[in-house]
């Protein structure tokens, strides 16, 4: 469901997605929620998945544009990595 | 007994949910008043824990009803009494029915757009020309800092809202309804929904790759064929 993005971060991605969609969105009749997470505010659950589900995006996007910089400097040619260095 | 509820839908016909278990194992039936089907399940306990397995068994639930039918999926943890279901669709009928409409024949699609964070972790903005604004330790620092925050936040308001401008005009030709579902304060992040017709994904998608490669600096991620979740809301 979740796309442009390799297998693990996918599924990752993905539940929080779904995460996202089924706590915090949908047709609600008014007092009828009633969720349970290990006697945390319920609220605050909700509002943290948002946030979670963002941040996560960030940090995976940050994580891959590291890898990527990695990738960058180890094929510059030796010259340049050794012009970079001093 | 209570029961755990899915969705509604005005369009969905018996036998849907023979091979999909609903939550906790449930078996899936179906109830209906004045035109409106309810997708539901027995539920014993007096709430539910928010589960990986759970979840999904919601999800689950609501795919299998959304393969052929419209539908306004209920958000997780919806547990009512018989009676009660009929009495909110009795009374919301026309809000329902109306609702019903608005997504008919459409999948929400949904877009995270994440862009380079101009003002610093700890607070502080870069100025114009990019230079740092100065760091002191004092009480007109703390003033400072806080005018920092705040201007950083509408900085970065404007920028969502230009974002979200952008992105929408440029996908307005697939897209039935936008909403803007998240824009967390302080974040270089914004999330936005569409509703796009189901023969219109591939159109939508066209322009949304277009989008993507007119600004590469800004990371999307996208997400969807869903349930229309967002434009659930008959109060919206």
């Amino acid at each position: 469901m979740v796309e442009d993005l390799d297998i693990l971060e996918q599924n990752e991605l993905s539940l929080l997605e779904t995460l996202d969609h089924v706590l915090t969105r949908g047709l609600v009749i008014a007092g009828e929620i009633t969720i349970s997470v290990a006697d945390v505010d319920l609220i605050f659950v909700g509002l943290n998945v948002v946030l979670t589900s963002v941040e996560t995006a960030r940090e995976i996007i940050g994580e891959r544009e590291e890898r990527a910089r990695g990738l960058n400097k180890l094929a510059l040619p030796s010259g340049a990595r050794k012009e970079e260095s001093e | 007994m209570k029961l755990y509820a899915y969705c509604l839908s005005d369009e969905i016909a018996e036998g849907d949910f023979e091979n999909v278990s609903g939550v906790g194992g449930a078996r899936v039936r179906l109830t209906e008043s004045q035109g409106i089907t309810g997708v539901v399940s027995g539920f014993s306990e007096s709430s539910i824990a928010v589960t990986r397995e759970n979840v999904l068994a919601h999800e689950r639930v609501v795919r299998q009803a959304f393969r052929n039918a419209s539908l306004l999926p209920f958000r997780f943890g919806t547990v009512v009494t018989e009676s009660s279901l009929m009495d909110f669709i009795n009374a919301q009928k026309s809000a329902l029915k109306l609702q019903l409409e608005r997504v008919r024949g459409c999948v929400e699609m949904s877009v995270k757009v994440v862009w380079p964070d101009a003002t610093r972790a700890d607070g502080t903005v870069q100025g114009a020309g990019g230079e740092e604004e100065e760091r002191a330790g004092s009480g007109t620092d703390y003033l400072k800092k806080k005018r920092r925050e705040i201007f950083g936040d509408a900085h970065m308001n404007e920028r969502a809202d230009e974002i979200a401008s952008w992105v929408s005009e440029k996908l307005q030709g697939a897209v039935r309804y936008t909403m803007k579902t998240a824009q967390p304060s302080g974040s270089p992040v914004l999330a936005l929904s569409y509703l796009v017709e189901r023969e219109r994904v591939e159109e939508y998608r066209e322009l949304l790759n277009a989008v993507r490669r007119e600004r590469p600096h800004l990371h999307f991620l996208t997400s969807g064929p869903w349930p229309p979740y967002s434009f659930s809301d008959i109060n919206s």
